[in-house]
C-alpha cells in the first residue's frame, strides 16, 4: 500500500541492444499526490520519458524490460499487469493519460478528431456514441477550442501545432484520468503557444484535481508551473525536492551545473555560461558508481568507486545522490574564474538591409497561374556594425530563416537592397557572388542535417579552402584544416572520420570549423544550439563568443529563445510575420520593452527560479501566430494585440527611434 | 480535391498522347519498308503501294501521326493483314476476355495479398509470419508460364480434372468458365498476392511504428482496436497506389497466359501479330492496353485522394 | 576499411539467409564463367538415338527433343541469364540515374517532359514492350539486353528524382552552396553519392526481375536464337513432351526461381544493411 497516489518505486527498464543492455531507467523511485504537479527533468537520453512509459508498460518490449521495482496505482502494483491485459489497459487512458510531444505526428491523420476523442469516452466511461459526442463537444470547450460541434468532424490537419496540442489534452482528459503526463508536450511549439498550453493545463488540473507530471528538459519551465521537481541522469533520479529547493538550495553538481550553464533573462550579462565538460556516459557501459562523476568538477577519489552515492536528505522532500553536501562542494572548488570577454564592435555598417521583401508566388491551376504572393520578408530594414552580434528573435512564420537565406542570395530578393561592405548585393547573379560567398558564412541549426554524411569530416572542413584556392600546396591545405580543427576544440586527428561519428554537439564544432574555413568576416547562426541538449548548448556559446573575439568575426544570430539571444547579442531584432516590430540595446529589451509582441514573448518565457517567477507580472496574449497567407492587414499583430484599434487594423506602424538606438513599429508606445 | 482531379486529368491526356506517338513510332523503328515486312517481299508493286497509301505511309511524318490518331480517334483502327479482318473487330472481340480476366485476377491479387500482409505483420515474427514471407518471396521469383506448365502436368494432365485449354464468360456458361478461368487466375495472380502481401507487410510495420500509434495504445485501446481501427485504414492508402501497377502486369501477363492456355484474348493476339508481323494489330493493342492502364492509374489516384484527408481537404 | 564499411558488412551478413543467398548467386555464377566444368556433355550436341530420355546416371536430368543433355543445357543457359540479367540493369541503372538526377535537379519543364515520358512508358506492360521491340529490332543478344534495359529506366528514373528531390533540399546541399560550389560541383559532389544507396538497393532486386522477363520472352520465342540453351526457352521445348520427360519442362524452372530468389534475398539484405531505418520491415 502507498499514501500516494501513485509511488515508484525502485523502477529498473533495460533495453537489450545489439550494442549491449542500455539501463535506460535505473533504480528511480518517485511520487505524485492527488492534485499534485510535478516535474521530471533531463537531457536526452535521462530516461525521464521511459519512466513514465515503462509504468504504463508502453515501452516496446522486447528489446525492452521491466527489470525491478513496484509501481502502485490506487493501491495495485500496475508493473505486475501484463502488457496486453485488460487491468492495464484500464489504467493507460483510464487512470493516467498521456500527451506527447509532437502534435503533428500524434493523432490519426485519417480519423476525425471526434473519432479520435469519443473513442476514449466509449472505452472508458461506457457512454453510447451520442453521449460520448456530447462530451466530446464539451471537451473541446474545456480545452479552448470554440464551435466544437462542427470542429469536431474535422480532421488533425485542419488544426495547427497548438490545436492539436489542445485536442490531444482532450483526449487525455476525456476519462477524466487521475494524472495528467505531459511528456515534452510543448516542445514542439512557439514560445507564445507553449505558455497558453502549460497555462491550459495548469487551469485543467486544477478545476478537476488532477496529478499533473511534466517531463521536460527545460528548467524553466519547471521552475514555473512545478511544485516538486525530480532531476534525472543517465537513468538516475539524482536530485529531488520542492521547486524552491532545487533552484535555491541546489545541492547535486549536476543540477548546479545546469543552472549555470543555461542564460536566464534576468542574469547579468557578463557572466560567462560554465559548460559541462564531456558527454553523458554511454548507458550501455554504465557502471555502478556515480553517472555523473566523469564530467563532476567537484569529483574525488570517492567517486570513481563502484557504487552508487546515497541520498543524503536535507529536507523531507529534498534530497540528492552525491557524496558531499553542497557546503563540501564549495570548500571542495571555487567556481570557475569568469572571463570578461574584449570584442571591439566599430561604427562601421558591415551589412545593411533597406526594406528588403521576399516574397513567394502562390499557382494555381493547371496553368499554374499566380494568384498571390505569400509576403515572407516585408520591408525589412536594420544593419549590422563590424564585431557585433546582432540577435533576431521571432516564433515560427517570423522569417528569421527566410532573411538569412536571402542574405546568402540563397533566394532571389524580390525588392529592397542588401548592402554588404559598402556594395549592394541583392542583385548579383550567382557568379559573381564567389567573394561575397567567401565573406559571409552559415551556421545551420541542425547538425545532423548540415554535414554530407558520406564525406570525411576533414574534407567537409577543408572543402571552401578548395572551393576559393585559399591553400596553394597541400601542406598547406591539410595545415589550415588542422588548426579549423584545433579552434573549434576537435581533435585533428578525427579528420578521417565521417560525421555519423561525432556527438551532436561536435558535428556543430565541425558545422562551425567549416563556416571558418573560408575566413568570413560575417557569420549568421541561424538557432545553431536548439537542437543540442542543454549541457552542450553552453559549449557552444562559449565558443562562439570565443571565436568572435579571437576573429573579429560579426554575427547575426538567429534563434527563437529570447534568454539565449540577449545573453550573446549586443543589439536584438524582433520579428513578426515577416516584418520587424523591435530594435533594442540588448539590456533596455528586459528592462523595458516597447512592442505589445516583446512584451508577451518575454513574459511567456520562464526564468529558472520559482521564486522570481512568482513575483513577475506576465502580459498574456490570445491565439496563435496566424499562417503567412492568411496575413492579417495593416499592423500584423492587431489580431492578437490587447491594444489594438481601428487605426491599427488599418495602418501598419513604421518602426520608429525612441532614443538610444531602441526602435519599435507600434501606434501605442 | 477538384484542382488535384483536373490536374490528374490535364496529366493522363498528356501521358496518353506521348503512348501515342510511342505506339506510332513502333512501326517506324521496323527496319526495310515496313509494308514488305508485313506481307511479305514476294507482293506485287500495285499491291504495295495501295497498302503503302493506305496507311498513310507516304506522308510526312508529322502529318502521318495526325492521320494515324485522327483515324483512331474517329474509330478507325486500320486492318489487319493477317487476320483478315479490321483490327478494330480484332480487338474489340478480344478485349473483355483479357480485361475479364485481368481484373478477375487483380481483384483476387488485392483481397488474398492484403489479407496475408495485415496477418504476418500482425504476428510478427511467429511461424505463420515466416512462412507466409517465405511463400511470398517464391511467388514473386516464381515464372508465370513455368507454374503454368506445372498446373497443367497436375491438373490437367495427371488429375484431369481441369480443362488445359480456352475460355468462356461466365454468363455464357458459368460452370465451364469457372472452371476454365482457375487456372489462368491462379497463375496470374500469384505474383500479385506475394507483392501486396510484402507492400502490405512493410507499410504496417511502418504505420504500427508511428506517433499515432503510441498515442492509441496510449489511451489504452484493445491491440485489435489499434490495428483495424487505426493502424489498417493508414497502411492500406499507399497500397492503393500498387493497383495500377497490378492491372498493367496482369496485361503483361495475359501474354504469355494466353498463349499456353489457348484463349482467344488481346495477349494472344499480340503475340501471334509478333510473330507474324502485323504490326497494325501490335500497335493499336499496345495503345489499347497503355489507355486502360492509363485510367487505372487515374481513377486508383482519384480513389487515394479520397482515403487521404490530407490530399482530400488541400 | 573504414569502420563504415564494416558495420555495413556486419549487418549484411548478420542474416544467414542473406549468406546462403550471396553464396548461391555466386555458385552460379561460378557456374556461367566456367560452364565446361560443370556440364557433363556439349549443350548443342545433338543425339537423336537418346531423344527425351528421362533422368539416368548418364543424364541426370535427362535429354531433350534432340537428345541433348538437359543438365548441360541448364548449366549453360546460367549465361544467358547472368549477362543478360546483369548488364540490361547495369544499363538502364545508369540512364535512370542520369535522368532522374536531371530531372530532379534541373526541375521545372526538364522534370516535366522526363517524367511524363516516364508515367507514359510505365503504362505499357513492360513485357509487351520489351516483345514488341524484340519483334521489331529483331533477336541478338545485345538487342535482348538493350530492350530488357528499356523497361528498367522508368522505375529506375522515378526512384532516383525522387531521391534527389529528398536529398536537394537537406542543409548540407545549401551548405555546399554557402561555401563557394558551384552548382556541378554540389551536383555530383554531394547530391548524387547520397542517393546511390537506394539505385543500388533497386537495382539488385531488379537483376531477379530482369532474369524472369527474358526467360518469359524467351519462352515466347521473343529471346535468344537457338540452339544457344536459355531457360525460358527450354521450358517451352520441355512443355510440349511433358508426360514424357516432365523434367526436362520443370528443372530450368527450378534454376530460374533459385536463381531469382537469391537476388531478391540479397537485395533486401542490402537494403537492410545500406538504410538502417528499414532494417527488419520487410
Amino acid at each position: 500500500m502507498s499514501e500516494h497516489l501513485l509511488e515508484i518505486r525502485h523502477l529498473k527498464t533495460l533495453f537489450r541492444m545489439r550494442e549491449g543492455v542500455m539501463r535506460a531507467v535505473d533504480d528511480a523511485s518517485l511520487y505524485v499526490d492527488e492534485g499534485e504537479i510535478i516535474g521530471i527533468v533531463g537531457e536526452s537520453g535521462s530516461g525521464k520519458s521511459v519512466t513514465m512509459m515503462s509504468v504504463l508498460k508502453l515501452i516496446e518490449m522486447p528489446p525492452g524490460e521491466i527489470a525491478g521495482g513496484e509501481a502502485i496505482f490506487q493501491g495495485e502494483n500496475i508493473l505486475s499487469y501484463d502488457t496486453k491485459s485488460s487491468e492495464i489497459r484500464k489504467v493507460r487512458g483510464g487512470g493516467i493519460s498521456m500527451v506527447f510531444q509532437e502534435p503533428m505526428t500524434s493523432l490519426n491523420p485519417v480519423l476525425t478528431v471526434g473519432q479520435q476523442i469519443e473513442e476514449s469516452v466509449m472505452l472508458h466511461l461506457g457512454y453510447s456514441r451520442a453521449r460520448a459526442r456530447e462530451r466530446a463537444i464539451e471537451l473541446l470547450r474545456l480545452v479552448g477550442i470554440p464551435d466544437g460541434e462542427s470542429r469536431i468532424n474535422y480532421y488533425p490537419t485542419q488544426f495547427s501545432g497548438g490545436m492539436r496540442q489542445r485536442i490531444m489534452i482532450a483526449m487525455a482528459m476525456a476519462s477524466s484520468p487521475k494524472i495528467l503526463i505531459a511528456d515534452e508536450a510543448t516542445t514542439a511549439l512557439d514560445v507564445t503557444t507553449q505558455e497558453q498550453i502549460l497555462e491550459l493545463l495548469r487551469e485543467i488540473v486544477k478545476k478537476t484535481n488532477t496529478a499533473l507530471i511534466i517531463i521536460t528538459h527545460n528548467l524553466s519551465i519547471v521552475a514555473r508551473y512545478a511544485q516538486r521537481v525530480y532531476v534525472m541522469y543517465a537513468g538516475n533520479i539524482v536530485e529531488r525536492g520542492t521547486s524552491e529547493e532545487i533552484f535555491r538550495e541546489t545541492s547535486h553538481p549536476y543540477t548546479m551545473g545546469l543552472l549555470k550553464a543555461i542564460p536566464r533573462l534576468d542574469s547579468d550579462k557578463s557572466r560567462r555560461l560554465v559548460a559541462i565538460d564531456g558527454l553523458p556516459p554511454n548507458p550501455a557501459k554504465k557502471s555502478g558508481r556515480c553517472p555523473f562523476w566523469e564530467r563532476c568538477p567537484f569529483a574525488a577519489e570517492k567517486c570513481s568507486e563502484d557504487s552508487m552515492p546515497p541520498y543524503i536528505e536535507y529536507s523531507p522532500a529534498h534530497a540528492s545522490a552525491c557524496w558531499f553536501r553542497p557546503e563540501e562542494l564549495k570548500n571542495r572548488r571555487p567556481d570557475a574564474a569568469e572571463s570578461v570577454l574584449t570584442k571591439r564592435i566599430s561604427s562601421e555598417k558591415i551589412l545593411e538591409l533597406k526594406n528588403v521583401k521576399k516574397y513567394f508566388p502562390v499557382f494555381k491551376g493547371v496553368t499554374r497561374r499566380k494568384i498571390a504572393d505569400v509576403k515572407a520578408l516585408d520591408d525589412v530594414s536594420f544593419e549590422i556594425y563590424r564585431g557585433e552580434t546582432l540577435g533576431l528573435v521571432g516564433e515560427s512564420g517570423c522569417g528569421k530563416t527566410t532573411l538569412a537565406k536571402t542574405i546568402l542570395r540563397l533566394y532571389d530578393v524580390t525588392g529592397g537592397s542588401i548592402i554588404f561592405n559598402g556594395r549592394d548585393i541583392s542583385k548579383l547573379p550567382e557568379r559573381r557572388l564567389k567573394d561575397v560567398r567567401r565573406e559571409v558564412q552559415f551556421i545551420f541549426q541542425d547538425p545532423f542535417g548540415s554535414l554530407d554524411p558520406r564525406q570525411s569530416a576533414g574534407s567537409i572542413v577543408g572543402e571552401a579552402i578548395k572551393a576559393h584556392r585559399l591553400a596553394k600546396t597541400p601542406e598547406e591545405y591539410s595545415r589550415k584544416v588542422d588548426e579549423l580543427f584545433m579552434a573549434v576544440g576537435l581533435d585533428p586527428a578525427l579528420k578521417n572520420r565521417v560525421p555519423h561519428e561525432f556527438s551532436g554537439g561536435q558535428r556543430q564544432r565541425l558545422s562551425i570549423a567549416s563556416a571558418l574555413s573560408s575566413e568570413p568576416s560575417f557569420v549568421i547562426c541561424d538557432e545553431p544550439i536548439s537542437a543540442l541538449d542543454v549541457s552542450i548548448q553552453a559549449q557552444i556559446i562559449n565558443l562562439l563568443i570565443d571565436l568572435q573575439a579571437k576573429r573579429g568575426l560579426t554575427y547575426l544570430f538567429i534563434a527563437h529563445d529570447l534568454s539565449v539571444v540577449r545573453h550573446i547579442s549586443d543589439r536584438i531584432v524582433v520579428m513578426y510575420l515577416g516584418r520587424v516590430v523591435e530594435i533594442s540595446p540588448w539590456n533596455e529589451l528586459y528592462e523595458k520593452p516597447l512592442h505589445p509582441y516583446t512584451k508577451a514573448l518575454l513574459s511567456a518565457i520562464p526564468i529558472p527560479d520559482p521564486i522570481v517567477e512568482k513575483e513577475r507580472v506576465r502580459t498574456r496574449i490570445e491565439g496563435e501566430v496566424p499562417s503567412l497567407i492568411n496575413r492579417p492587414d495593416g499592423c500584423v499583430f492587431h489580431p492578437r494585440c490587447p491594444h489594438a484599434d481601428e487605426r491599427c487594423r488599418r495602418s501598419a506602424p513604421p518602426l520608429s527611434d525612441y532614443g538610444n538606438g531602441h526602435q519599435a513599429a507600434c501606434f501605442k508606445v | 480535391m477538384a484542382k488535384y482531379i483536373i490536374n490528374r486529368l490535364f496529366q493522363t491526356v498528356v501521358i496518353l498522347l506521348i503512348i501515342s506517338v510511342i505506339a506510332f513510332s513502333l512501326i517506324h523503328l521496323v527496319p526495310g519498308d515496313p509494308v514488305y515486312a508485313m506481307l511479305g517481299s514476294e507482293i506485287p508493286k500495285e499491291y504495295h503501294d495501295q497498302v503503302y497509301h493506305t496507311m498513310g505511309l507516304d506522308r510526312p511524318l508529322v502529318e502521318q501521326y495526325f492521320f494515324w490518331l485522327g483515324n483512331i480517334l474517329k474509330g478507325d483502327l486500320g486492318y489487319s493483314y493477317y487476320f483478315r479482318q479490321t483490327v478494330a473487330e480484332v480487338v474489340m472481340n478480344r478485349l473483355p476476355t483479357t480485361l475479364y480476366l485481368g481484373i478477375v485476377s487483380a481483384v483476387f491479387s488485392v483481397i488474398l495479398g492484403i489479407f496475408f500482409g495485415i496477418v504476418t505483420a500482425v504476428r510478427r515474427g511467429s511461424k505463420t509470419d515466416s512462412v507466409i514471407t517465405v511463400l511470398a518471396n517464391i511467388g514473386i521469383a516464381m515464372p508465370t508460364f513455368w507454374l503454368a506448365v506445372i498446373l497443367i502436368l497436375i491438373f490437367g494432365l495427371k488429375l484431369k480434372w481441369l480443362p488445359v485449354h480456352g475460355f468462356t464468360l461466365p454468363w455464357e456458361n458459368p460452370v465451364l468458365s469457372l472452371r476454365q478461368t482457375i487456372m489462368p487466375v491462379i497463375c496470374m495472380s500469384v505474383g500479385g498476392v506475394a507483392i501486396y502481401a510484402r507492400q502490405t507487410r512493410s507499410s504496417m510495420l511502418e504505420v504500427i511504428r508511428q506517433d499515432y500509434i503510441r498515442t492509441a495504445r496510449s489511451k489504452g485501446l484493445k491491440e485489435s482496436k489499434i490495428i483495424y481501427g487505426h493502424a489498417v485504414k493508414n497502411a492500406l492508402i499507399p497500397i492503393l497506389t500498387l493497383i495500377g501497377l497490378t492491372l498493367r502486369n496482369s496485361f503483361g501477363g495475359s501474354a504469355i497466359i494466353e498463349t499456353i492456355f489457348n484463349i482467344s484474348g488481346l495477349g494472344q493476339v499480340m503475340v501471334m501479330s509478333l510473330n507474324n508481323r502485323d504490326y497494325t494489330t501490335l500497335q493499336t493493342s499496345l495503345l489499347l492496353l497503355a489507355a486502360v492502364t492509363c485510367i487505372c492509374n487515374l481513377l486508383v489516384d482519384i480513389a487515394y485522394a479520397y482515403a487521404d484527408p490530407r490530399i482530400r481537404l488541400e | 576499411m573504414n569502420d563504415k564499411a564494416k558495420i555495413f558488412f556486419r549487418t549484411l551478413f548478420s542474416r544467414k539467409l542473406v549468406v546462403v543467398s550471396a553464396l548461391v548467386i555466386l555458385f552460379f555464377l561460378l557456374c556461367a564463367v566456367a560452364s565446361p566444368v560443370f556440364a557433363t556433355h556439349d549443350p548443342n550436341q545433338q543425339n537423336l538415338a537418346e531423344f527425351l530420355q528421362g533422368a539416368s546416371s548418364r543424364h541426370w536430368l535427362g535429354t531433350d527433343q534432340y537428345g541433348r543433355d538437359v543438365y548441360s543445357r541448364i548449366v549453360y543457359g546460367t549465361r544467358i541469364a547472368f549477362i543478360v540479367g546483369i548488364f540490361s540493369v547495369i544499363m538502364s541503372g545508369i540512364v535512370g540515374t542520369v535522368f532522374g538526377l536531371l530531372s530532379g535537379y534541373f526541375g521545372g519543364w526538364v522534370d516535366n517532359v522526363i517524367m511524363r515520358i516516364v508515367e507514359a512508358m510505365m503504362a505499357i506492360p513492360p513485357l509487351i514492350l520489351a516483345l514488341a521491340l524484340v519483334a521489331i529490332l529483331g533477336r541478338s543478344m545485345t538487342m535482348l539486353t538493350v530492350v530488357l534495359a528499356v523497361s528498367n529506366i522508368p522505375p529506375f528514373a522515378r526512384m532516383m528524382r525522387g531521391q534527389v528531390l529528398t536529398v536537394r533540399d537537406l542543409d548540407y546541399v545549401s551548405a555546399s552552396r554557402i561555401r563557394g560550389n558551384r552548382s556541378f560541383v554540389t551536383m555530383l559532389r554531394h547530391i548524387l553519392p547520397n542517393c546511390l544507396s537506394p539505385m543500388i538497393v533497386i537495382m539488385t532486386q531488379s537483376i531477379g526481375n530482369t532474369i524472369l522477363a527474358e526467360a518469359a520472352l524467351s519462352f515466347l520465342g521473343a529471346g535468344i536464337l537457338p540452339p544457344t540453351a536459355s531457360w525460358g526457352a527450354m521450358v517451352n521445348d520441355g512443355y510440349r513432351y511433358l508426360t514424357t520427360n516432365s523434367l526436362f519442362a520443370l528443372a530450368p524452372g527450378f534454376a530460374i526461381i533459385i536463381l531469382v530468389l537469391a537476388f531478391n534475398i540479397f537485395g533486401d539484405g542490402l537494403r537492410d544493411a545500406l538504410d538502417p531505418r528499414l532494417r527488419g520491415a520487410l
